[in-house]
């Protein structure tokens, strides 16, 4: 009867031992980033003017889309007119 | 190739909190976590000023250097950027980022203090550009639809400005000379700029 018991015991104590164990891991580190110049899958979202692929395409509709934020290109007020680009300002380009 | 940058412009911001509005319905940012803010100075005293809050994708970038599993990564635009499938959600991102940037869930999926989440510049993160997982772990890329930030391009007064630094620091300064004041761009030098302290004296030993 004892051994019965202790058998029993070493099974469940196994048993339940089993639920500890080590699965295996698999460090897979960073993962590569695709290029946004690359283009994009969800291609009905996409702005027009510019090249899927096309680094340089991208680069300069980039730029122009951020020259829209400029105002002073957007409506007819013009802008200082003494403005000059050595002039001392903290926002200096990086 | 462009380097992208953000400029808050103090002079301009009225607290309206469509940055943090956009930013939060474009990529669906889970409560708790807010990856735009707006912070106010002095509020209610004449002359507060006001400025919207997010990651500055620096250049040398702290969150990047405390990283213990070196989740972040910089795209060749200059956005900071991270794998959620890497980070382990320790929060030292968020000790050394001096803008308040990395944000951790409270609740969801991840459980208490889950995997960091932060601004992406509107860029995504390193799954396939316009991916549905993309979408789901990082909001909406942007950047690959030929697109600016969420946040900058809805900003009603055009205090906050995004994309090509030389760009928006074009657009910057432009409105300084035109107005004939406020030239401080808060967090540029910070983010952007070089380390300007003087070389600590080597250690002498007596």
């Amino acid at each position: 009867m004892n051994a019965f018991i202790g058998v029993l015991v070493l099974s469940a104590v196994a048993l339940s031992l089993a639920g500890c164990g080590e699965k295996p891991q698999t460090a897979s580190g960073r993962k590569s980033d695709q290029a946004a110049w690359q283009g994009t899958a969800n291609t009905s979202r996409a702005d027009t003017g510019w090249t899927a692929g096309d680094r340089e395409s991208w680069a300069l509709h980039m730029q122009k889309r951020a020259q829209d934020q400029n105002e002073y290109t957007r409506t007819s007020v013009p802008a200082r007119a003494s403005v000059s680009a050595s002039a001392s300002v903290s926002a200096s380009a990086p | 190739m462009a380097r992208m940058k953000f400029i808050c412009d103090t002079e301009r911001c009225i607290e309206c909190n469509g940055c943090v509005t956009a930013c939060k319905a474009e990529h669906d940012v889970p409560w708790g976590v807010n990856r735009r803010r707006v912070v106010t100075l002095n509020d209610g005293v004449p002359g507060e000023r006001s400025i919207s809050v997010a990651c500055m994708h620096c250049s040398d970038a702290p969150c990047m250097a405390v990283c213990p599993v070196d989740c972040f990564y910089r795209t060749e635009e200059g956005v900071v950027l991270h794998d959620k499938d890497t980070c382990i959600g320790c929060g030292y991102c968020s000790y050394a980022c001096p803008f308040g940037a990395p944000q951790f869930p409270s609740n969801g999926t991840f459980g208490l203090r889950g995997k960091m989440d932060k601004c992406t510049f509107c860029a995504g993160g390193p799954e396939a550009n316009g991916s549905a997982a993309e979408n789901e772990k990082y909001g909406r890329n942007r950047l690959a639809e030929g697109k600016l930030p969420s946040c900058a391009e809805m900003c009603s007064t055009k205090a906050l400005l995004g994309g090509d630094g030389g760009v928006v620091a074009d657009i910057f300064r432009t409105r300084v000379l035109t107005r004939g004041k406020g030239s401080e761009v808060w967090g540029w030098g910070t983010a952007y700029g070089k380390p300007t302290a003087a070389k600590p004296a080597p250690a002498t030993r007596s």
